[in-house]
């Protein structure tokens, strides 16, 4: 019960925030989420979360539907890739991993948007360019403050008791 | 159970990738209408209300920015409402012409209907978001114009929000009339028409192409929307950037549209 009104209420949050920050900075949240939480989740949890609030985006943004269910695909479906390539853990190639995951979701969201709906390319300007790469920059920097956050969550006393 | 937990989340992507072909696929055969219009109405005053709230964010962050212009700004504002109101009885008599004049120019004709919509935002690939849809009477192919100039199409309409798709977009292709840049834009006919084209979108602006090479147009004529998806004669702009190469079989250009497509504020739909 709880968890479901939670789900609820985190769609309806997501969904204000998403417009918010994306009018702002031209930052999603759905994609942070999405590639935040991919390998951190159960599949059907995850799955039905963000098809659900990806669905819900897609109308609310006039575009076609499974559009940004399938723009997120693509980062989860790279950083797939990549683990099972360069297992990586608690290094500086989980960042790029993930710096390059976001910076994938926004060129592909931008040309899928335009593909799907018009059926043509877009246009990509140096300008554009540069906003995702700082877009992504800054995802990847609140991606690292939030490991150093739950990492600092883990006492000294706690790593001492661990087995070896 | 942990090597089969790590195998299900690897088929993450491959779901997301198939579940979402499949929406696609729905809503271009309109299967999808009946989930978009309940999403469209318990999602979209949501996402207007963040629109809103970004907008005025938008707002406040220029006008910390720019707070010494604005400051400039409004001391000049001040010396010229000292001056406006010495001249109030003046301003009262325009007024009155003012009302007058509205009363006889007739911009549409009056059995058309339209509804009435603000523009949301505004992007890079020639689209408009506006806050009117289906529940305003809104279609999908509708015209949208500002009294008689074109401005797009709607490309998708949903309860309560639409998008439109200007001439900017690549995708947008019209046949044009090309009239005489002295003609009055007010009332417009085919006999006064000296070249006919296409108007396409690009990303340097709206292009004007397939004029005739022994046509007489000029830079400064008056471009007018000649299509029958679009069913009337509509302003667009007026000719720039001619090109005339005599090696060329045909003459193109540049339109310059009678409005800066992301400075709208209301655009009017016409639904019948």
């Amino acid at each position: 019960m709880i968890k479901t009104f939670l789900f609820t209420i985190s769609v309806f949050v997501l969904i204000f925030v998403e417009h918010f920050f994306l009018k702002v900075f031209a930052f999603s949240l759905f994609a942070f989420l999405g590639i935040y939480f991919w390998d951190k989740s159960r599949l059907t949890g995850f799955a039905i979360y963000f098809i659900a609030t990806g669905l819900i985006l897609d109308v609310t943004m006039h575009l076609p539907l499974g559009l940004h269910a399938l723009a997120l695909s693509v980062p989860v479906l790279f950083a797939w890739l990549s683990r099972v390539i360069v297992p990586y853990e608690n290094s500086i190639t989980e960042y790029i991993i993930f710096f390059i995951s976001t910076l994938l979701y926004y060129i592909v969201f931008l040309v899928l948007q335009t593909l799907l709906q018009d059926f043509t390319l877009p246009y990509i300007v140096l300008k554009d360019i540069i906003y995702i790469l700082l877009v992504s920059l800054g995802s990847t920097g609140i991606y690292f403050v939030i490991g150093l956050f739950t990492k600092s969550l883990r006492s000294k006393d706690f790593e001492k008791i661990r087995l070896r | 159970m942990a090597k089969s937990k790590t195998s299900i989340q690897n088929l993450q992507p491959f779901v997301l990738i198939v579940v979402g072909l499949f929406l696609f696929s729905l809503d271009r055969v309109g299967f999808m209408n009946w989930l978009r219009s309940p999403i469209s109405y318990v999602f979209e005053p949501i996402s207007f209300t963040a629109e809103a709230s970004s907008s005025n964010a938008l707002l406040w962050t220029k006008a910390l920015t720019n707070a010494s212009s604005y400051i400039k700004e409004v001391n000049s504002l001040k010396e010229e409402l000292v001056s406006a109101k010495s001249s109030e009885e003046s301003v009262a008599l325009l007024e009155e012409e003012n009302a007058s004049l509205k009363k006889q120019v007739l911009l549409s004709n009056t059995e058309d209907q339209f509804a009435m919509a603000k523009v949301l935002d505004s992007s890079n690939e020639g689209a408009l978001r506006i806050n009117a849809g289906t529940d305003d009477g809104i279609e999908e192919g509708d015209i949208v114009l500002i009294g008689n100039t074109f401005i797009g199409v709607i490309q998708q309409a949903d309860k309560e929000g639409s998008l439109v798709r200007t001439l900017l977009n690549k995708s947008s292709h019209y046949e044009v009339a090309i009239i005489s840049k002295d003609q009055n834009s007010d009332s417009l006919s085919n006999d006064m028409v000296k070249a006919t084209g296409v108007a396409s979108g690009a990303v340097n602006g709206i292009k004007l192409e397939n004029i005739g090479i022994n046509a007489e147009v000029s830079d400064g004529d008056l471009v007018v929307v000649r299509d029958e998806r679009v069913g009337e004669l509509l302003v667009i702009g007026r000719v720039v950037g001619l090109v005339d190469n005599p090696a060329s079989t045909s003459k193109s250009g540049y339109i310059s549209p009678v409005f800066d497509y992301s400075n709208l504020i209301t655009v009017f739909v016409k639904t019948n």
